[in-house]
């Protein structure tokens, strides 16, 4: 009792020194009072743009999503030393334009079947024109003049971003130094930073001034296989060969600048401004956009109809090498003292020397609605200039320079010393134009430490918007959206204060009550909360890992018989060689009553596969009218995992034994429809993102205790509820048994032995047929054959064992080591971090599978 | 970049020296509510920033920070 009182006092305390001590300087740079973990789950998605003729369903086409999620946290090491560590990972799958072509190549293109656009007609002055071939007869054509500009999109190769940085800072009285770094992984884009930042308190705080300097080195190798039909230009001697795919490799610098001021107008008014400079150089450019160049040969040969035709050809974006960046950024904060609300008006100004200047005014209001709920409408409005090098597609009077290579088994390039241009570009995002968003949060202050925050955002990106009007076509529009999850803990000094002021008091953190034992990392759904009304929060990372050699059955199996016997009435051409399977999952628990606690359980998973040739396969020769299968060597998938949602029902519990049942339902919210980039093959089972199916869960577990010694045993299952997903098939249904035993060596630390048996059904039903452009017919086009494509209901390809539904299911044994540590004292106490990596014992596959080489699982219980 | 330099130095030094009052400690519980803080919520605004510096041309020159692209 004692010590609950002390602890609460010197909770006070600290909450109102940090009332007095909540300025904005302070807050603004990162360097908050108090330990804090925020966690964010985002989805990003944009609309459909207008593809003309085409539609997204006939190009099997998806516009752009992002899911991404962010943890962070800050405190205190010692008095006066400052930490922060977050971590951020988002992935990008979907469809984005790659080059813009007017409409009337697409008609031509449609006509004759191509499988890219390489021409439009144009009129006597050079005008685009669709051309009614039906109308030919045999002199003259009936045409009508189409001045519109469509997108070609590609769906990008999906890819999973993770950066971890850090910062350490000390604080003097009136001075804090700030020294930070940190890493951002992409598989084509890799970045080191490291920054050093300062803040000064002028007249008590009254003024505190900052400033902030950064270098980013980043390295490119971006493979071209999905742009492959583009003309390398300026980059000839860039691109390399890497594992059989030409790849750009590039390096790129950034070094950045800024400071500011931060200044109190009054007691209710607030002013940021700071003036930031950013040099960029090396390859600045995007290597999966193109720019298409139109040559009109003034000599061309023009038949009866008086048409003309251009000469399209793509060829990789060159941006200039060195970009000066300077911005104005103010931000203006005033108290509404009649609605205890807040009025937030940020303005920012950019220009730089590529010719683009922007300007953003960000206003929101902050209005408190009483009882810890808050309410933030928005409104932003974004608008910029062109870049001087961007255009939709660049024309040129002159007929096509063909550029015949030395080594006379490449194709002819294009002569770029004859082209006049060095720099063009037409990605939209260089384009003028204007974006108007409306968003809106809502926070909840759930407990003195805890704040649960949702938010939306809608946003509309024209051309029209361009402040004083101008700007792009309205090919390039799109509307988007954003919605968010916000969870944190130890909410920082401002809420702090908030709460002292509310209620006058602010409890200390302390370690979460719970029934039951803790389990080893990779045992989910272990224990329960105490009291009614309690929450918790988890942190869970997965990795499994799959490398090396194939097996069939519990034995290793050679390259011939994969391709005789693995993928069914056909020979294999290829087979996995590594997969990395990654999954992080919040666990939420809440506890409506004594006896229950609800579980729900978000995620992000994302995978990856490298795959190599079978040696034996048989050899396909690729040509026009027989163009052998294409498989990428490397798939890469990420997204939103499935979402399930159990109850932890209690049955038994004497102090020193424990039992409760779960019942949890799974639901669908893992896309899989995910294809292989540049195709409208569905990427293979295992790459999938959830299992498409309403999932059901049930679970049995037994923890004990005596002493220093714990055990505990776990039964659970899956059961799909439902035949088959929306892609056409249902993975296999799942039983695992477990049991381990644990030892605290010391208070705070103890290690874990663990037996896991796993049996895995096989895949029910298979990818439904798919649409595919195929070839039915030729025919003449003028003096031409060419290839008429129409869509047909294809299969989805089996080119290796992963692609097969009978590769799939078995029974495993694992054993498991762990270890498990609660911080003991200080800023993190109660929190409990557990690793543990599981050893495959024994293994029968169905079929043909790649080895398992081990789980790894970390899990971090957060003290609330 | 003249212009603007001259932009923000006018209103640093307006801010500054023009008429602000001098708050003294106990008169900021205002300035000190959640809903007046500069940047409320970090890891949001971080998010946030990320996914308009991959949409928007005018990215760079504002925070002394690093980071990787995500710009399909």
């Amino acid at each position: 009792m004692a010590a609950t009182e002390s602890k609460s006092r010197r909770g006070a305390l600290r909450a109102l020194t940090a009332a007095a001590l909540a300025l904005p300087g302070l807050v603004s740079h990162a360097r908050a009072d108090g330990d804090e973990f925020s966690f964010e789950f985002r989805h990003y998605e944009e609309g459909k743009r207008d593809l003309a003729e085409q539609t997204y369903k006939d190009l099997n086409l998806r516009p752009i999503t992002v899911d991404s999620a962010a943890a962070s946290m800050r405190g205190e090491i010692v008095d006066r030393v400052k930490f922060d560590l977050n971590f951020t990972q988002d992935t990008w799958s979907g469809a984005t334009p790659v080059v813009t072509v007017p409409v009337a190549a697409i008609s031509d293109q449609l006509f004759s079947g191509a499988s890219s656009p390489v021409s439009y007609s144009a009129d006597s002055k050079g005008k685009p024109v669709d051309v009614n071939w039906n109308t030919f007869n045999g002199r003259t054509v009936k045409y009508t003049k189409d001045p519109r500009l469509v997108h070609v999109m590609a769906s990008a190769s999906p890819e999973t971003r993770r950066q971890a940085d850090f910062g350490l800072g000390y604080e003097w009285d009136e001075i804090t130094l700030g020294l930070g770094g940190g890493i951002s992984e992409e598989h084509d884009y890799h970045s080191r930073f490291v920054n050093l930042a300062g803040t000064w308190d002028l007249d008590r705080k009254l003024t505190v001034l900052s400033w902030g300097a950064s270098y980013t080195h980043s390295d490119i190798d971006a493979s071209l296989a999905a742009n492959a039909a583009a003309d390398w230009g300026a980059y000839l001697n860039q691109i390399h060969d890497k594992k059989g795919v030409a790849t750009l490799f590039g390096t790129r610098q950034d070094f950045s600048a800024n400071v500011g001021a931060t200044q109190v107008l009054n007691k209710d008014a607030l002013l940021e401004a700071s003036i930031g400079y950013t040099r960029s150089s090396g390859y600045l450019s995007n290597p999966y956009k193109a720019v298409m160049l139109a040559f009109d040969d003034p000599d061309q040969y023009i038949d009866s109809t008086g048409l003309r035709t251009v000469v399209l050809k793509g060829t990789l974006e060159q941006r200039p090498t060195l970009r000066n960046q300077w911005s104005l950024d103010t931000r203006y904060v005033q108290y509404i003292d009649q609605f205890d609300a807040a009025l937030h008006v940020d303005y920012r100004f950019y220009h730089d020397d590529w010719g683009i200047d922007a300007h953003t005014l960000d206003v929101s209001w902050y209005q408190p609605l009483g009882d810890g709920w808050m309410i933030v409408p928005g409104a932003r409005y974004y608008s910029q200039t062109k870049a001087s090098f961007y255009r939709p597609y660049f024309l040129f009077d002159q007929a096509f320079p063909i550029l015949f290579p030395r080594n006379p088994e490449l194709p002819p390039n294009l002569d770029h010393s004859q082209i006049h241009v060095k720099n063009f570009s037409s990605d939209e995002r260089l384009s003028a134009y204007g974006t108007l968003n409306a968003q809106l949060a809502v926070s909840k202050q759930l407990s003195s430490n805890m704040r649960f925050e949702l938010g939306a955002e809608y946003f509309d990106h024209a051309g029209s918007l361009k402040l004083g009007g101008g700007g792009e076509g309205s090919f390039a529009d799109f509307k988007a959206y954003t919605i968010y999850a916000n969870l944190n803990i130890g909410a920082g000094a401002a809420a702090v204060a908030a709460h002292v002021n509310d209620a006058g008091v602010y409890d200390e953190y302390s370690a979460y009550e719970f029934k039951g034992g803790h389990a080893p990392a990779g045992v989910s759904y272990d224990h329960m909360l105490t009291r009614a009304g309690d929450f918790q929060i988890a942190y869970r990372y997965t990795l499994g890992y799959q490398s090396g050699e194939m097996v069939h059955g519990s034995h290793s199996i050679g390259d011939l018989a994969i391709v005789d016997h693995g993928c069914g009435d056909r020979q294999c051409l290829v087979t996995p060689e590594n997969f990395f399977a990654h999954a992080q999952t919040l666990d939420l628990l809440y506890a409506p009553a004594d006896w229950w606690t609800l579980v729900l359980t978000p995620g992000l998973v994302d995978r990856h596969m490298d795959l190599r040739d079978l040696a034996g396969r048989p050899f396909f020769p690729s040509g026009i009218f027989n163009p052998g299968p294409v498989e990428s060597h490397s798939h890469t998938t990420g997204g939103i995992g499935d979402t399930a949602l159990t109850a932890l029902i209690e049955l038994f519990d004497d102090g020193e034994n424990h039992l409760h049942a779960g019942l949890g339902i799974s639901a669908p919210t893992g896309r899989v429809n995910e294809r292989i980039s540049g195709s409208e093959e569905f990427d293979n089972y295992a790459m999938q993102l959830g299992s498409g199916t309403w999932d059901f869960h049930p679970s049995l577990t037994y923890t004990g205790q005596l002493d220093r010694f714990s055990w505990g045993a776990q039964l659970s299952a899956i059961k799909r509820i439902e035949s088959k997903n929306r892609a056409g098939y249902a993975l296999g249904g799942e039983f695992q048994s477990t049991a381990w035993g644990s030892y605290d060596f010391l208070d705070w630390l103890s290690a874990s032995l663990r037996g896991v048996y796993t049996s895995e059904g096989r895949i029910k039903g298979e990818f439904e047929a798919h649409r595919v452009p195929s070839i039915v017919a030729y025919k003449f086009v003028g003096t031409e054959i060419v290839a008429v494509y129409e869509n047909a209901y294809l299969p989805n390809s089996v080119l290796g064992p992963m692609e097969s539904p009978a590769n799939y299911g078995g029974r495993y044994l694992d054993v498991g080591f762990g270890f498990s540590a609660v911080v003991p004292e200080g800023h993190l106490q109660g929190n409990r971090f557990s690793v543990e990596w599981l050893q495959p014992v024994t293994s029968d596959v169905t079929g043909y599978q790649l080895a398992r080489k081990g789980t790894l699982s970390i899990s971090w219980n957060i003290a609330m | 970049m003249n212009r603007t330099t001259g932009l923000l130095l006018a209103l640093v030094f307006a801010a500054n020296a023009g008429g602000c009052a001098d708050v003294q400690p106990w008169e900021r519980g205002d300035l000190a509510k959640p809903q007046m803080a500069l940047n409320p919520n970090p890891t949001n605004s971080a998010m946030r920033t990320h996914a308009y510096v991959s949409r928007e041309a005018a990215s760079g020159g504002d925070s002394a920070e690093g980071g990787g692209c995500g710009c399909n």
